[in-house]
């Protein structure tokens, strides 16, 4: 049940959440009036609002899907390895 | 004094003074005061790893920021969560596979033993106290809220209390505690969302719609706390990469059975803290538009109490002494939990890192033991000093503080460790130490310490939090050491597991 120390899968999960949470702090100190900006006319909740819950539901995807990947893949080994 | 606020409260304590007589019995050896013998399964383990991170800070502290900032309390709330994924991806079952107490543990696997339990022991201890003395804040605030005991008094009995679990009860209290905290912090805060939700039909843009009202429109409008791209990339680099330098937050790795458990614990703290983030939400504006017009809470636009204190008044006002007594009790429950997880993870760096490395002698289990036992008695003497000189700072910019010399110090040695194959022990230290004096030396030049504290006029480094120097800084000085010596075998106890 070895793995290689570094797997690009981990590598490119951390990467996904650091550019979209480092861009969402950019955009905020660039352009805060976007994110002020409500959504629709009328309403209050503002773009920022948005970005925060996506930011919210972007790290929650990533960790589930990311874990149900190794969960499949460790099975896999764990089958290969009671078939020998 | 309120009464029925400080009932609750003391049954809390009395609860956690109980799991600690329980945890004392089944504290036996050093692996069981450091890791709870490696017994903690894996959703235990997740509870108390969100117990971590949810900090006095999560509640408190984020509650406050969305009180005087508005949507820049989200940023902060997000802080809890985008330390997860780094942890979960990149260490959670690497550690577990490395690992045996603590982090140098991990680091002797790649780079020579004492110089590296020499530099982890000092980045630890730096990073522990700074974030202690924001949990110790907390506490102070609380008692003296509910006990009417001033601020010196609380800090004092919170030191106390944290001192009698971890000198008795070690990781096994720390981590039921902990766990308990867990449970209850996310039921208060899930019940305080339903019921500021009940004030506006269960619909959430009335919220919204009436924070707006009582805050203007700019509580929906980011900006105010983060400012330029600089600030912004150290307050990110922060929160994301300073959980994974957090000695307290590692150990949970070493608490479990194996590195699938590693994996779930981790898993399950991310989706409890997710949810954390959504109720902070809800209560945030939920206190905007409750406590703002209210003269009770607010006197000329400012919290009562400091802006720590909205997640408090918004109890109170949605369910009176009762329920901001049960409120207070958690969020006291929760700096008693945390401040544990911090002492043991310091008792455990000056006993197994800091003391066999400066004497030369190796510590049989009895002598580390009573190492560890001193040191936490000393920890807590140091920072309840500390925590005077910072006592007015908001909570979650101090506990910041402690993640961007986390992400400075001991994170880019840690991931250097593992995966990069050319690291030297030159490399690490003399990165690692130029990550740690950089941050630390940021800090005192920046504006909270150097304006704030010693009132001098202007910041000589402008930013709030360090890390876009340090870190970068860490890492570069790292590999371009490393690159320029070479790594002779003999230096390097154990090969890593590739």
């Amino acid at each position: 049940m070895k793995q290689k120390s570094t797997s690009p899968g981990d590598l490119a999960a951390t990467a996904l959440v650091t550019v979209a949470f480092l861009g969402f702090l950019i955009s905020v100190a660039l352009a805060p009036d976007a994110l002020a900006r409500p959504v629709a006319a009328g309403q209050v909740v503002s773009w920022g609002i948005i970005a925060g819950l996506a930011m919210i539901a972007l790290v929650v995807g990533v960790s589930l899907a990311w874990t149900l990947d190794r969960n499949r893949r460790d099975r896999a080994l764990q089958s290969r390895d009671d078939a020998q | 004094m309120n009464v029925p606020a400080f009932v609750i409260f003391v049954a809390f304590i009395l609860l956690t003074l109980a799991i600690t007589a329980w945890a004392a019995r089944r504290t036996r050896s050093l692996g069981d005061f450091y890791t709870a013998g490696g017994k903690v399964t894996g959703f235990q383990n997740g509870l108390a790893f969100a117990g971590d991170f949810l900090s006095a800070a999560a509640l408190l502290g984020v509650a406050g920021l969305y009180f005087t900032a508005g949507m820049d309390g989200l940023i902060y709330g997000l802080g809890a969560l985008v330390g997860c994924p780094v942890l979960l991806f990149l260490l959670s079952e690497r550690l577990r596979r490395l690992g045996k107490f603590t982090l140098t543990d991990v680091l002797v696997t790649r780079i020579s033993e004492r110089p590296a339990r020499i530099f982890a022991g000092t980045a630890n201890l730096t990073v522990l106290v700074f974030y202690m003395v924001s949990q110790l804040v907390g506490a102070g605030l609380l008692v003296n809220l509910l006990a009417g005991i001033s601020f010196g008094w609380s800090t004092l009995l919170v030191g106390t209390l944290m001192v009698v679990y971890v000198f008795f009860g070690g990781m096994v209290a720390a981590t039921w505690v902990q766990i308990v905290k867990a449970g209850l912090l996310i039921v208060a805060a899930f019940g305080l969302s339903m019921l500021v939700l009940s004030r506006f039909d269960f619909n959430i843009l009335t919220v919204f719609k009436a924070a707006a009202d009582a805050g203007g429109e700019k509580v929906m409008q980011p900006g105010a706390l983060v400012t330029g791209v600089g600030g912004a990339l150290s307050l990110g680099l922060a929160l994301m990469f300073g959980p994974a330098g957090l000695p307290h937050v590692l150990m949970r790795f070493f608490t479990v059975p194996d590195a699938t458990q590693a994996r779930r614990s981790a898993l399950v703290a991310t989706l409890l803290i997710s949810v954390f983030c959504v109720f902070m939400l809800v209560i945030g504006y939920g206190a905007i538009a409750i406590l703002s017009g209210d003269p009770a809470f607010v006197v000329e636009g400012a919290l009562k109490g400091g802006s720590n204190m909205a997640a408090l008044h918004l109890a109170q006002s949605l369910g009176g002494d009762i329920l901001l007594g049960f409120i207070a009790a958690v969020a006291f429950a929760t700096i008693l939990a945390v401040v544990s997880g911090i002492t043991i993870a310091a008792a455990a760096t000056v006993s197994h890192d800091l003391y066999g490395a400066l004497t030369g002698k190796e510590p049989d289990e009895v002598q580390e033991l009573k190492v560890s036992r001193i040191a936490t008695v000393a920890f807590a003497v140091v920072s309840i000093a500390l925590s005077f000189a910072f006592q007015h700072e908001n909570i979650t910019f101090l506990s910041a503080t402690a993640f961007s010399i986390a992400a400075s110090a001991t994170f880019p040695v840690l991931a250097l460790c593992l995966f990069w194959k050319p690291l030297t022990t030159k490399g690490a230290i003399s990165g690692g130490i130029a990550g740690l004096a950089s941050a630390v030396g940021a800090l005192i030049l920046g504006p909270s310490i150097w304006v704030a504290i010693f009132g001098n006029a202007e910041a000589i480094y402008p930013h709030q939090y360090p890390t876009l120097l340090s870190m970068p800084l860490a890492f570069g000085v790292a590999i371009v050491v490393s690159l320029l010596t070479k790594q002779s075998p003999s230096e390097v106890l154990h090969e890593a597991e590739a």
